[in-house]
């Protein structure tokens, strides 16, 4: 009892660490990119902190879990109690989650700037704009790149947060994508390409957990899927004497599960999967694919040998 | 242990191969015809790879370590005793001497790969958009247009076969353009008062002869007999004058004496009033038929000295387009109470010959949103005299009068003698800079970063991308360290613990653990941007610095106790 509650509250400290510095990440990114000179405020980021915590709370739990996972193949005697009480844990903070953290009310949208009397590249256009005034820009100037004239003036356009774009009266043609800026502060913070996949399926998975309305019932199921696959993942921790190797498959299995969700709602496995169910039950399809996979790892577990064995063959004993 | 730096550089090198290959590979894939032209697609390609190895060094590196520590080493010397620096001290100094290897290859070779890189799509994009130019400039019969749209082309992406025929083609519509109007003037009726009869040319010839002026006396005499070739008259007129005239004209030498003489007081005429582009006409003209002429020759050096401050030769800009040089960018040229002056360059080119511009486009207009001038110009060159520094925007062919291009005026009419001129407000080593810096930080050296740090900004561009970009690159070593001592550390904490080689699919894992470090590697970098560019705009570059200094020390630190942590038995 006293192990599992050690490895609890270390699953607890990871959580809240993960919670914050992944939290802070995400706020100080929005910060950079909604910058703006002349109405910098500090304390804006402690409301953006809040709802940034929302935003990485799946992904700390499930970083966390992970982690405790190991802590577990290291620890001395049993390990169902430990085991099973940190699944709760998880499994009751994630339910937690989606059905008392609500969005707070949004804070004005982050919008990139388009700072006063500076040149800014949004896409193929650059604009500047010598005066502002709030979502106003008078004059704007604005550079096509590759058309011949380049440069056009209009006496006046203004900044759209919705559609994070600027509006030039009569001139639908052009419409600089605000979102895309570079050669100004979002430049500064430029997610990597490469990175994307992984943070839109984090983003799905928040979506469907944490949803912005009132919890679902299959915010609730997801969530308790979830919770279990993450300690079905113990099968995969101790799957051979090779622990890097063992790393690697729980990894996949979390990045998976995350993948699993996300294309199921919205992705590449939406359309499969609404041609055979109703798209209202997508959410009881990812369950039911989490918990498949669950009892897969459950069924391997059966046929490993003891793991008291493999604590001696890779040397915890 | 003793040999695991040896292991160490034997996986290092082999993952560094792999690793090039594979970013060959992803940028086969990568490249597309949409965004480069295909003439450009092994350049591209290559530069692209080389971008992302730089790029992925460390987790090459980091690779290396993984293999090393998890499997290589652990398979074939099993448990290893000792203290963690008799563990891997050798290590640890391997990766340090690839951290320093790593550091003077990103920061001398990246930045040139990734210039290349960009100016290859800059140049697709543009050389796309003068074709699309050459061929509405061919359906609106305005040939001139085409042909100097097809001349940049070629100027960019060298001679293709196509362009070269369509180039041909062009010049000859353009040539029959012009003979075609030559042709309307010298057929134009002769206007006359009326017909004269052969009795009243007869008249005139004497009256001509009377007066001495014996050539016109031959011209009437000589058209009264083509009217009456029996008229005794005339034809007697004609040979008494033919005979004068013989008498009296002056020798061939003479004559070509006084032409010399002419033309040469013209062309210094133009000279002297300031007329710099037709002096200089008139004296290559001269210099073509007397090439021995010393006067022709000292007049025509100054004419030539005097017109390269005003204008940039075709011939000596359009083979330098297909240089390296900058991306496209844009900058605030002048600013007063109400008005603005902005400038835009689609490309610079540095040679020893100074700096070039290709696609410069000026803008003036006041705070109200009213345009006052607008003017664009294929080419420009940068000059420098005791009045300021201008860009010269008038385009000169060396030998064709006729083929002058002056700057468009899109709006406002500007003076002829200025039109050509743009007064500069930043140096020839500023503008350089702003087009290095602004186009795309990623291809800017980092001594250019440092120095554009605050020049930016006078010019109306945002100096922290710039800024971000210097910290990155300070904070690189730093984060190849860090993420090769964590590496090693949780290698060999999570290393194999079969007695032999591990079973053949565990084996998997050797070629798919970039899939891993990659994310954890970018993640890592990503957060590091995210910290300091929020840094950087709380407390401005110096004191970033600092802070940057101070979290990776400290987390290099934590590192190297991570590393010691994991080698405990």
């Amino acid at each position: 009892m006293k192990q599992a509650v050690r490895l609890l509250s270390r699953f607890l400290l990871w959580s809240i660490l993960f919670i914050l510095v992944l939290g802070s990440l995400v706020a100080l990114h929005r910060y950079v990119i909604g910058y703006d000179p002349t109405g910098a405020r500090a304390e804006d980021l402690l409301l953006r902190l809040l709802d940034a915590c929302r935003d990485v709370f799946v992904v700390s739990l499930l970083a966390a879990a992970a982690l405790s996972l190991f802590a577990t193949l290291r620890m001395a005697g049993r390990t169902f109690l430990p085991l099973v009480t940190l699944a709760i844990a998880w499994t009751v903070l994630l339910v937690a989650g989606s059905l008392l953290w609500a969005p707070r009310e949004p804070l004005s949208a982050s919008v990139p700037a388009v700072p006063e009397g500076q040149v800014i590249r949004a896409g193929e256009y650059r604009l500047y704009a010598p005066r502002t005034e709030g979502l106003r820009l008078n004059p704007l100037l604005v550079h096509e790149a590759g058309a011949q004239p380049g440069f056009e003036l209009f006496s006046e356009a203004t900044l759209d947060p919705g559609a994070r774009s600027v509006i030039v009266a009569g001139r639908p043609d052009i419409a600089p994508d605000l979102s895309s800026v570079d050669a100004s502060y979002p430049a500064m913070v430029t997610r990597p390409e490469r990175l994307t996949p992984l943070l839109r399926d984090v983003g799905a998975v928040n979506a469907v957990l944490l949803p912005d309305g009132s919890a679902a019932p299959h915010s609730v199921l997801n969530a308790v899927a979830l919770g279990v696959l993450l300690l079905a993942c113990w099968t995969l921790a101790r799957l051979t004497r090779w622990p890097l190797f063992n790393a690697a498959l729980v990894f996949l299995a979390v990045r998976g599960a995350l993948w699993l969700v996300g294309s199921i709602h919205g992705g590449s496995l939406s359309e499969l999967v609404t041609a055979a169910l109703d798209s209202s039950r997508l959410g009881m399809a990812s369950a039911g694919a989490l918990a498949f996979v669950a009892a897969i790892f459950f069924i391997v577990l059966v046929i490993l040998p003891p793991f008291s064995s493999w604590k001696r063959e890779v040397g915890h004993e | 242990m003793s040999e695991a730096w040896r292991k160490l550089i034997a996986s290092t090198v082999i993952c560094y191969l792999v690793a090039f290959g594979l970013s060959l590979l992803s940028a086969i894939f990568a490249f597309s015809l949409g965004s480069v032209l295909a003439m450009f697609q092994w350049q591209w390609i290559v530069a692209r790879a080389w971008s992302d190895f730089f790029e992925l060094m460390p987790v090459a590196q980091a690779w290396a370590v993984l293999i090393t520590f998890a499997l290589v080493i652990p398979t074939q010397s099993g448990s290893i005793r000792g203290t963690s620096f008799e563990r891997f001290g050798t290590s640890i100094v391997a990766i340090l001497v690839m951290a320093l290897v790593f550091s003077l290859t990103y920061g001398i070779a990246h930045p040139r790969v990734v210039s290349r890189r960009e100016n290859l799509e800059t140049v697709s994009i543009v050389s796309r958009a003068l074709w699309r130019i050459a061929d509405d400039a061919r359906q609106s019969q305005d040939h001139a247009r085409e042909l100097a749209a097809l001349e940049q082309y070629i100027g960019l992406v060298g001679e293709t076969d196509d362009a070269v025929q369509r180039r041909a083609d062009a010049r000859k519509e353009v040539r029959k353009d012009a003979s075609r109007g030559l042709g309307d003037s010298g057929t134009a009726p002769p206007t006359h008062d009326g017909p004269a009869t052969a009795r009243e040319l007869v008249a005139r010839a004497q009256a001509a002869r009377a007066v001495g002026d014996y050539s016109t006396s031959h011209y009437m005499a000589t058209l009264a007999q083509s009217l009456e070739p029996d008229n005794d008259e005339a034809a007697r007129l004609a040979a008494e004058a033919l005979q004068r005239l013989q008498g009296t004209a002056p020798d061939e030498a003479e004559s070509e004496a006084a032409v010399l003489f002419g033309m040469k007081q013209a062309a210094k005429e133009s000279l002297t009033r300031g007329d710099v582009v037709d002096a200089y006409y008139r004296f290559a003209e001269l210099r073509r038929r007397y090439p021995a002429d010393r006067d022709v020759e000292r007049y025509l050096a100054t004419a030539r000295e005097r017109i390269e401050n005003l204008g940039v030769f075709r011939d000596e800009v359009e083979p330098l387009l297909g240089l390296p040089g900058t991306g496209s960018f844009v900058f605030v040229n002048g600013e007063g109470e109400d008005w603005r002056e902005v400038i835009s360059i689609g490309k610079l080119i540095q040679v020893p010959a100074g700096l070039y511009a290709h696609q410069v486009e000026v803008i003036r207009f006041s705070l109200d949103g009213s345009l006052e001038s607008h003017r664009s110009s294929a080419y420009g060159k940068l000059v420098a005299n005791a009045d300021g520094r201008y860009l010269v925007l008038t385009v000169l062919d060396r030998e064709d009068p006729s083929a002058i291009i002056y700057p468009v005026d899109h709006h406002g009419v500007v003076a002829p003698e200025t039109g050509g001129l743009v007064l500069l407000s930043p140096a020839a080593d500023e503008l350089w800079l702003l087009g290095v810096a602004s186009a795309d930080p990623t291809g800017a050296a980092v001594t250019d970063l440092f120095r554009t740090t605050r020049l930016l900004r006078t010019y109306g561009l945002v100096p922290e991308p710039a800024q971000a970009e210097l910290l990155r690159r300070l904070s690189l070593p730093f984060t190849f360290l860090i993420l090769n001592f964590f590496v090693l550390g949780f290698a060999w904490r999570y290393r194999s613990r079969h007695l032999s080689w591990p079973p053949l699919p565990t084996l998997v894992l050797v070629p798919l653990a970039p899939l891993f470090l990659v994310p954890v590697y970018l993640f890592l970098r990503f957060a590091h941007r995210v910290l300091f560019s929020a840094l950087l705009l709380w407390t401005g570059l110096a004191l970033s610095v600092v802070i940057l200094v101070v979290v990776e020390a400290a987390l290099l630190v934590i590192s190297l106790m991570y590393l010691a942590l994991s080698s405990r038995e």
